[in-house]
């Protein structure tokens, strides 16, 4: 017995240091709130002292190579928790998030032209729209699913209406304002009839996040979410005859990521 | 024999680790990587000096009692 506890000290005895530096590492990664990795550790230090006593006993038939093994597993086990200090992990979020896209203020005209992916956008980026005269645009069947009331619509009829005359749908002029978004201009692909549906659905305003929805998992077609304002007195405004501001939108963008070599201006 | 050896080296350890904890927990906190580091090695090698001391003292002792029995 005493033979036996005297050849552990002299197998295990100087490991215990090493024993002791990993233990105290694992406490520190207990601090630092990563146990993961240091727990995995003892679990392998328990695998090698276990198992790798039981081989080397059934290999050799003398307890030195249980004893050996024992102390191989305290020195794995310091070994391990440090590379895992070493290697960071403390100071590595937990789960990766990806943030969502900050709000790109969009002010005037002119500014931005030509077709941008996502990462191309800076938060205060300006880029032009184009104008368009509210009493000439627009198909009337289209106008007349949006919001089919004679006030809107009819000439003749909105005449006699306590306005005396026609008045903006505000339904209409978010359509119309909704097909000025350049959103052609950030789609880079849109002859690819791949991308035909999803660039009409943001043209019609139609809900981004069902599109979103429909090409996840698609390589090519990874889409992200940039917010946009638009508001205030300039070129892209939406204006009444008056010349004043009658609505700001915020509106969402679906924006394409880069996946491959950007493509030639088409 | 051995495990109630090792028992022990775990009640040092622990003794000091449970201050380790707090203070690498707080440097961290407070984005003191470097410095939650340094306690982490400081500590990790006082505790080494420690068992390492135990492990070889006994081992001597284990060696004179076997000496002395056989």
């Amino acid at each position: 017995m005493l033979a036996a506890g005297a050849c552990y000290l002299r197998h295990v005895g100087p490991a215990y240091g090493f024993f002791g530096l990993g233990l105290s590492l694992y406490f520190a990664s207990q601090g630092a709130g990563r146990l993961l990795w240091p727990l995995s550790a003892g679990l392998v230090r328990l695998v090698i002292a276990v198992g790798g006593g039981w081989i080397a006993f059934s290999l050799t038939g003398e307890i030195d190579a249980v004893f050996a093994a024992l102390s191989a597993a305290l020195v794995t086990l310091w070994r391990d928790v440090s590379a895992v200090v070493a290697s960071g992990v403390w100071f590595r979020p937990v789960w990766s998030v990806r943030l969502p896209a900050h709000p790109a203020v969009v002010e005037e005209a002119g500014v931005m032209t030509g077709r941008r992916y996502f990462k191309d956008l800076a938060v205060g980026q300006k880029f032009g729209l184009r104008t368009a005269d509210h009493r000439h645009r627009g198909d009337q069947g289209l106008r007349r699913a949006i919001r089919p009331a004679a006030l809107h619509l009819d000439e003749e009829a909105a005449r006699h209406s306590p306005f005396g005359g026609l008045v903006r749908s505000g339904w209409h002029s978010a359509a119309l304002a909704m097909r000025l978004w350049p959103c052609q201009r950030f789609s880079p692909r849109r002859r690819d009839p791949r991308h035909r549906r999803r660039t009409g659905l943001v043209e019609a305003g139609a809900a981004g996040r069902c599109v979103a929805r429909r090409n996840r998992g698609h390589r090519n077609a990874a889409v992200a979410l940039a917010a946009a304002a638009w508001g205030g007195q300039g070129p892209g405004d939406d204006l009444n005859q008056h010349g004043e501001t009658v609505q700001t939108f915020a509106p969402t963008l679906l924006v394409e990521q880069r996946t491959d070599p950007p493509t030639d201006q088409r | 024999m051995g495990n109630r050896l090792e028992y022990l080296l775990v009640r040092v350890v622990f003794g000091l680790g449970a201050p380790l904890v707090a203070l690498v927990g707080t440097n961290i906190g407070a984005g003191q990587k470097q410095r939650a580091l340094r306690i982490a090695l400081t500590g990790g090698v006082i505790a080494f000096g420690l068992c390492e001391a135990i492990g070889l003292a006994r081992r001597d002792m284990a060696d004179c009692l076997a000496g002395t029995v056989r």
